[in-house]
């Protein structure tokens, strides 16, 4: 469990974010019905598209935008908004089926806003899986905002729309520079998202 | 008689904003530079290194049509970058668009401006204009402001100090072209017309000019690289470009 501020706005609310990280989950199921019931206060965030936390703050920061902005979301809460703007696209239902928990998932991002003691408890006791704790001692992966090792470049590539050609032009960069770029193309296509 | 009714004007949306933002220093942000339009910061966003542009009001303009021009430019500049991006011209990557107080927070380019690095070539070596590195530069230059051109891009305020050149081993000039940044692009909009396209170059043509002495052999050299693109693309807008250098910028409007 990490927890992050997210200061840029004043009039906002919601000031700060915890972020969970949860593999071999056994309860994906469980966790879905109670989801779809929308009972949870939670972004659950697939796991295989997550570069690092800043993603998941620049995420956050944008649907905070959002409701500062426009005083309203473009989804029903902020959970659900933060999980949209993940998303390229601005096709709500889609974005939430894809960045959002499957059912199929046992590895996957759980984010809080203004979280409190009990919600975190709550969280705790709901999954059964083990979370990754023992990543947040580490200085060196903090400074580097615990890079997601679950990240798959190919499925990223895919659901943010992003040909690998553009990659393959820069042929004698190392892989480390080209998952650099793809980072960059992953914040870019999120940034633009709304402006086009 | 009827009274006159004063219709309630809406709040200005950088009123409406006001309260909203946060002023970038006091989270810790470095000022840059400032312009005519705006400022620009360095800034670390969520950790993500990133430099800042913000645009201010002008109070000297009417604040609707100050609110309107900056919009457009605003939304004009997100667009260009990206479809930049999308064909593969080096600009920098957009990290976040902030609607309200009219930010753009983007990547982050560690390196120094063509204009300052012609400068430091040319202090360098006395004999300027036969420099090899300067001449594969400018060559490069021009491939890129052909491939922005030719997808309808005009950059619309190209100078050497809006082309930046990352800092990674200059030494190894083979690969320069691998390190120009495209930047600004707040006067920028999309054009298929000779007519932008020629005046464009013109604009750098006269900027080249007028902060680099002696440099007319490295603009040739852009216009080469601008041609070498691809010959029958460029040909009608280089044409053109002569045309426009016996005029000047703006198009006459009568005769």
């Amino acid at each position: 469990m990490r927890q992050y501020e997210i200061n840029i706005y004043s009039d906002s609310n919601i000031k700060d974010i915890t972020v969970f990280k949860f593999n071999n989950v056994t309860n994906t199921q469980e966790i879905m019905d109670i989801l779809l019931k929308g009972e949870l206060e939670w972004s659950i965030v697939n796991a295989r598209i997550v570069y690092d936390d800043r993603h998941l703050l620049t995420a956050a920061t944008q649907a905070i935008h959002q409701l500062c902005s426009k005083g309203k979301l473009s989804t029903n809460n902020i959970h659900t908004e933060l999980i949209y703007r993940m998303s390229p696209t601005t096709n709500i239902r889609d974005s939430i089926k894809t960045f959002g928990l499957n059912i199929e998932d046992n590895v996957f991002y759980i984010v809080l806003f203004g979280a409190t003691e009990e919600r975190i408890d709550r969280v705790r006791t709901l999954v059964k899986g083990d979370e990754l704790k023992e990543e947040e001692s580490d200085e060196a992966l903090k400074k580097q905002y615990y890079p997601n090792k679950y990240f798959d470049s190919q499925i990223a590539r895919k659901l943010y729309r992003l040909p690998a050609a553009a990659a393959a032009a820069v042929t004698n960069n190392t892989s480390n520079d080209n998952l650099q770029l793809l980072y960059k193309d992953i914040l870019n296509s999120m940034a633009i998202k709304g402006h086009l | 008689m009827t009274d006159i009714v004063v219709e309630p004007t809406a709040v200005p949306p950088t009123v409406a904003a006001a309260k909203t933002v946060v002023d970038l220093t006091s989270l810790g942000a470095m000022l840059l530079s400032q312009g005519a339009e705006a400022k620009t910061y360095r800034f670390a966003l969520n950790g993500l290194d990133c430099i800042v542009k913000e645009r201010f009001s002008k109070k000297y303009r009417h604040q609707q049509l100050d609110t309107k021009i900056q919009a457009k430019r605003h939304l004009m500049e997100i667009r260009n970058i990206n479809k930049c991006r999308k064909h593969q011209i080096p600009v920098p990557a957009l990290y976040f668009v902030d609607n309200i107080s009219n930010r753009i927070y983007m990547e982050m380019v560690d390196g120094i401006t063509v204009k300052s690095f012609i400068q430091q070539q040319q202090q360098s070596t006395n004999s300027n204009n036969s420099n090899e590195i300067l001449i594969k530069l400018c060559l490069e230059i021009g491939r890129l402001i052909a491939k922005m051109h030719d997808n309808g891009v005009i950059h619309g305020d190209l100078t050497t100090s809006n082309i930046l050149l990352k800092n990674d081993d200059i030494g190894g000039n083979s690969k320069i072209g691998e390190l120009l940044v495209f930047i600004d692009f707040g006067l920028s909009y999309v054009s298929v017309l000779v007519e932008d396209k020629a005046v464009d170059l013109y604009v750098l043509e006269r900027a080249f000019l007028s902060t680099h002495p002696d440099s007319e052999q490295m603009f040739d050299q852009v216009i080469k690289g601008y041609a070498d693109y691809s010959a029958s693309k460029t040909k009608a807008t280089l044409s053109k470009l002569d045309q426009v250098r016996l005029r000047g910028r703006k198009k006459l409007a009568f005769g």
